[in-house]
């Protein structure tokens, strides 16, 4: 096994080794940092390039490798400052964008590059220590077992629910609803697609998940026109030490999630999402302390962060060890290899030691050296924290709706974003938590997918009889009961101390507010468990305008169900049925306490609230939004995608802003806008923008 | 940040910009095309119709890598990926001063266009520039069936041939995933289907490994390069092959794994004729990687690709060097004869369409939809 270090360690002479590695590393911060570009689009691009360009076939797969393995290290640079959510960084932006806002941006950004380091350093260790002996557990793990993994996600989809539970779960079945959308696999029912030709290959997953959190996210804190990092916040350099000190102070915590990380990405078929999920889940269940998870927690944020650097040297597991790739990306990467002559499996460490010594070598040097330039330039990148948001908003939102579009390449795209950004502002303005929703749409398929195609292979009494699924099972009901019990307990207690008061004027953190005053729904809840009287008064039947989002998700809900009532076989109607039935039943709930208990409070909820609500000159502001919203719709369709942010970026300053300074701010967001439209996205994806009315394509 | 990242790739972007003049206008003194004035500083795009990182794909963008030095003008290439019926509309609708090339894994996708509601394309009337000569496809066994090839599962009854494909109606039942009950029909052979949410040669190599089936099919060259220890170590077996390139089996076979037999050596002598009308259906359609262009692409313009794609697969550098990474030999069919196969293919294809969809209909009722 360390033979394969000392071999590969051998081409660490090389000059073309750390030439290449430069190049790998830098592609893979591009990826990072910007929306839509995914590892998989540019190892496309860059593959064919490698193989006509790299004679060494160790140099040319370690290139591949270094740019898949580590094009997710910076990712939640942009998560926790702008708020910009990708499909690994969920977790990321509810705990770390909180935690910016809460003037703890350049401390969280170290403690997350210290255990990302750690993660990745991890995760060499154990390809090195398992690629010989890997293969019984990964062929050990089938469908039944990915999809057990996925119930273990929907457990947390409850957890996420905590200070508004029927909220929530009305939340998690509109996630299911949401990620059945499309024809089905194996029936060929149209699930919702409305007749939309292009929603047949189901939601653009990266548009739907921009639009629920990331660009309500963005509208609110650019009507806010505030900086997203509250004044007199420390975003110096030894604040980023003292946070990297603080993520290495926790490195059996940091180890014992990059174990799991790693392990769940050596599962082919679980994504970054889930991965990253779960191992939340799993850290909130080993926490004594819960009351801070989905509020901005520190552990929180590094539960997910150490675990989504190892998944990497996890994904890599499956590939090298059996030729079967942990995720697309690595699917390439595999390509490469059969490309360069050499076959992936059990003999590779025989056949081809230094390759795989020098890719361990690679995950752990790239992670350092990636760990190094981080710490130096976050003081620079913190600065975009200090700056006004409709500075940063100008220049980001096309960037993240050319983004959206990128990752997809279809029309559907934009209105998809519109759409689910509607969704995301209303449900973040009425204290609907997210997270759920966003949870369950990616378990959705998870759970479908390798349910169904376990019973097919196994039986339904096959399935129920492996043993690792039977365990999985049994730890799904346990860490069900186990964690909502400590859930419970950990919120009551937080209220009863709190009293029910809630600042909504704290940063970022602020809570969700129906409207006027209210009682916990979490005592709600419990009290009418009890079946106890409750203490909260009864009114008329009146409507109000939160109880408009319960009626439009029960108005979703009983189309679907009528809907999921007429698709053909349990295969394709199951999980449709349950979900709409689930959205049907909570929203139904969630009415009638709104109706019957007007006056009750909501406790805190695990999502980030609208702190532009009640400020001064709020109102205004969002008109002024809407309207540079409104030139932009127009503009994409008289002008394209390709110019419309142009004109996004100019409009946006000039309206939202003061003095001579928006004048120069659109300019030079206009000119960032160019460049990624015009330069990036034109010039070297060489988009097929969507028609416009006056400009061809 | 984005100042960073345009530096980093903005070498990438060289040779994009794109000029607006037409073929009609790049005229020499004589009035003859001036291929070299026309290509100049512009940039064909080539819309590559399946996912990145697919079989095509690759082959499609390493093609793309060495075009541009055998063409006029030493213009820029971007391949890019669609979906394939709207990557292929977008293409025949393609004005006459773009350069459109579109990409297919083979030409059954072109034909099928014919009963696909969403094509808004006529497969006849696009201009092929080519094609490689297709792979021959696969059938890979279980070693746990105690086979030597495909024909000795004739009456095979227990253990039962399992096999899995994702197909979302009787319309989607094409490949081997139409070959498979036609196979169980003809050999009355028990056979399970199995219905999978993914069947990409990665999930069912997987599915392989773990005995959850014990038959699958694939591209030849694909399932030799990745299956290559399997095959060696005996856990798989090369059952058949077919839909054979011109010249026989040119892929490298690891050592120690015998040639696998032709199926239509080991298909029963009664069904010989339906075997033969089923090519359309079961196989590539006498092309794989194929390229195309709308028809309203100024015939010059397509003389002169097809003249670089020629000289492309004429030279003897890229050649090896594109066989060594495919570990096969590369046969390409130039343009007018790839537009003959697309015809003679298409024209069985329509002529049998009702049958196939007799076939399917009943494939989808007795074996899929389960």
């Amino acid at each position: 096994m360390f033979d394969a270090i000392i071999e590969g360690g051998k081409h660490l002479g090389d000059p073309a080794y750390w030439g290449v590695l430069a190049i790998g590393l830098g592609i893979a911060t591009a990826i990072s940092l910007v929306p839509g570009v995914g590892s998989t689009l540019m190892l496309g691009i860059a593959l064919p390039l490698v193989l006509v360009g790299v004679e060494e076939p160790a140099i040319g797969i370690v290139l591949l490798a270094t740019i898949t393995g580590t094009s997710n290290t910076f990712d939640s640079i942009p998560a926790q400052l702008l708020g910009i959510v990708g499909s690994g960084t969920q977790v990321t932006f509810l705990e770390g964008h909180q935690l910016t806002q809460k003037g703890l941006g350049a401390y969280s950004l170290g403690a997350v590059y210290a255990v990302s380091a750690i993660g990745g350093i991890v995760g060499a260790l154990l390809l090195l220590l398992l690629v010989p002996i890997i293969r019984p557990f990964i062929l050990s793990v089938s469908f039944g077992e990915i999809a057990m993994l996925g119930f273990f996600g929907i457990v947390m989809v409850s957890i996420l629910s905590y200070g508004a539970m029927i909220k929530g779960l009305a939340s998690g079945f509109l996630g299911l609803l949401v990620g059945i959308v499309g024809v089905h696999g194996s029936s060929g029912a149209e699930r919702l697609t409305f007749g939309v030709y292009e929603l047949g290959f189901g939601l653009p997953l990266v548009a739907t998940i921009l639009g629920l959190m990331a660009v309500p996210e963005m509208l609110d804190l650019v009507t806010s026109r505030q900086p997203v990092a509250p004044e007199g916040s420390d975003v110096s350099t030894r604040e980023v030490f003292r946070g990297f000190r603080e993520g290495l102070r926790r490195w059996k915590m940091a180890i014992r999630q990059s174990l799991f990380g790693a392990a769940f990405g050596a599962i082919p078929g679980t994504g970054a999402a889930v991965v990253t999920w779960l191992s939340y889940g799993l850290g909130i269940a080993l926490s004594k302390d819960r009351s801070e998870f989905g509020k901005g927690s520190l552990d929180g944020l590094l539960f997910a962060e150490s675990a989504e650097n190892a998944k990497e040297a996890g994904q890599a597991l499956p590939t090298l060890a059996l030729g079967i790739p942990g995720a697309t990306s690595w699917a390439l990467v595999l390509v490469g290899m059969m490309a360069y002559g050499i076959t992936p499996g059990p003999n590779i460490l025989t056949q081809h030691t230094d390759i795989v010594g020098l890719i361990i070598i690679t995950f752990a040097l790239a992670n350092l050296i990636l760990t190094v330039a981080a710490l130096s330039v976050t003081r620079q990148v913190m600065r975009l924290t200090k700056i006004p948001y409709p500075a940063i908003g100008a220049a980001i939102i096309p960037v993240v709706v050319v983004g959206a579009f990128l990752s997809d390449l279809i029309f559907v795209t934009l209105p998809v974003l519109a759409l689910f950004t509607a969704i995301g502002l209303i449900m973040k303005h009425y204290g609907w938590p997210r997270p759920p929703l966003v949870l369950a749409l990616i378990l959705a398929p998870v759970i479908e997918g390798n349910l169904f195609t376990a019973i097919a292979v196994f039986g339904p009494i096959g399935v129920i009889t492996r043993p690792l699924t039977i365990a999985l099972a049994v730890g799904v009901v346990v860490s069900a009961v186990f964690l909502n019990r400590k859930m419970r307990q950990t919120m009551q207690s937080v209220e009863g101390a709190s009293s029910g008061q809630i600042d909504p004027s704290a940063h970022g953190s602020s809570v969700q507010v129906d409207g006027n005053d209210h009682t916990s729904s979490v005592q709600v809840t419990a009290e009418l468990a009890k079946k106890s009287s409750p203490a909260l008064p009864i009114s008329r039947w009146r409507l109000h305008r939160p109880d408009v989002v319960a009626i439009g998700f029960l108005t979703i809900g009983v189309y679907a169900l009528s809907e999921a009532l007429t698709y053909p076989g349990a295969r394709a109607s199951t999980l449709p049925i349950v979900a709409a039935s689930g959205l049907t039943l909570f929203s139904l709930l969630q009415l009638f306490m709104q109706l019957r208990y007007p006056e009750r409070k909501q406790g805190e909820i695990m999502d980030i609230g609208m702190r532009t609500v009640g400020t001064e000159g709020a109102q205004v502001a969002m008109l002024k939004v809407l309207v540079t919203l409104a030139i932009y719709v127009s503009a994409i369709v008289l002008v394209g995608l390709k110019y419309a942010g142009l004109i996004f970026a100019l409009v946006l300053p000039i309206l939202l802003m003061q003095g001579r300074r928006r004048f120069i701010t659109a300019l030079v967001a206009a000119a960032l806008v160019g460049l990624f439209t015009i330069g990036i996205a034109d010039g070297l994806f060489h988009v097929f923008w969507p028609s416009s009315l006056l400009v061809s394509r | 940040m984005l100042v960073a990242i345009v530096s980093l790739l903005g070498a990438a972007c060289a040779g994009s910009a794109e000029s607006t003049t037409t073929a009609s206008g790049d005229s020499g003194d004589d009035g003859s095309f001036d291929a070299e004035a026309y290509f100049e500083g512009k940039t064909i795009r080539i819309v590559i119709m399946h996912s990145v990182g697919g079989g095509t794909d690759v082959t499609t963008r390493y093609l793309a890598t060495h075009l541009p030095g055998f063409l006029p003008g030493n213009p820029g290439v971007a391949p890019t990926n669609l979906n394939f019926t709207g990557g292929t509309n977008l293409v025949y609708e393609a004005s006459e001063d773009e350069i459109l090339i579109g990409a297919t894994s083979k030409a059954q996708n072109l034909y099928a266009g014919v009963a696909d509601e969403q094509a808004a394309y006529e497969p006849l009337e696009l201009q092929l520039l080519g094609g490689l000569a297709p792979d021959s496809r696969a059938i890979i066994l279980h070693g746990n069936l105690g086979v030597d090839d495909f024909g000795d599962v004739a009456g095979q009854q227990d253990p039962p041939l399992r096999i899995a494909g994702e197909v979302a109606g009787a319309e989607e039942i094409v490949d081997e995933r139409f070959l498979f009950p036609w196979l169980c029909e003809t050999f009355e052979a028990n056979c399970e289907f199995i219905q999978v949410d993914d069947d990409g040669s990665a999930t069912l190599n997987l599915m392989m490994e773990r005995e959850e089936i014990n038959v699958t099919a694939g591209g030849l060259v694909s399932r030799v390069n990745s299956l290559g220890e399997a095959l060696t170590a005996g856990r798989f077996v090369l059952g058949a092959v077919f839909d054979v390139q011109e010249g026989g089996i040119d892929v490298e076979l690891p050592e120690g794994v015998d040639a696998p037999p032709e199926l239509k050596d080991v298909i029963p002598a009664d069904s010989m004729d339906e075997w033969e009308v089923l090519q359309p259906i079961v196989g590539n359609g006498g092309l794989s990687t194929t390229f195309y262009m709308g028809p309203n692409v100024p015939e010059e313009v397509v003389n002169v690709l097809r003249e670089g794609f020629l000289a492309l697969m004429a030279d003897e550098e890229f050649l090896e060097a594109f066989g060594e990474q495919l570990n096969t030999t590369i046969n390409f069919i130039p343009g007018p004869e790839a537009e003959e196969i697309l015809i003679e293919s298409t024209a069985i294809y329509e002529e049998n369409l009702a049958f196939y969809n007799e076939l399917q209909t009943r494939y989808w009722d007795d074996y899929w939809s389960g």
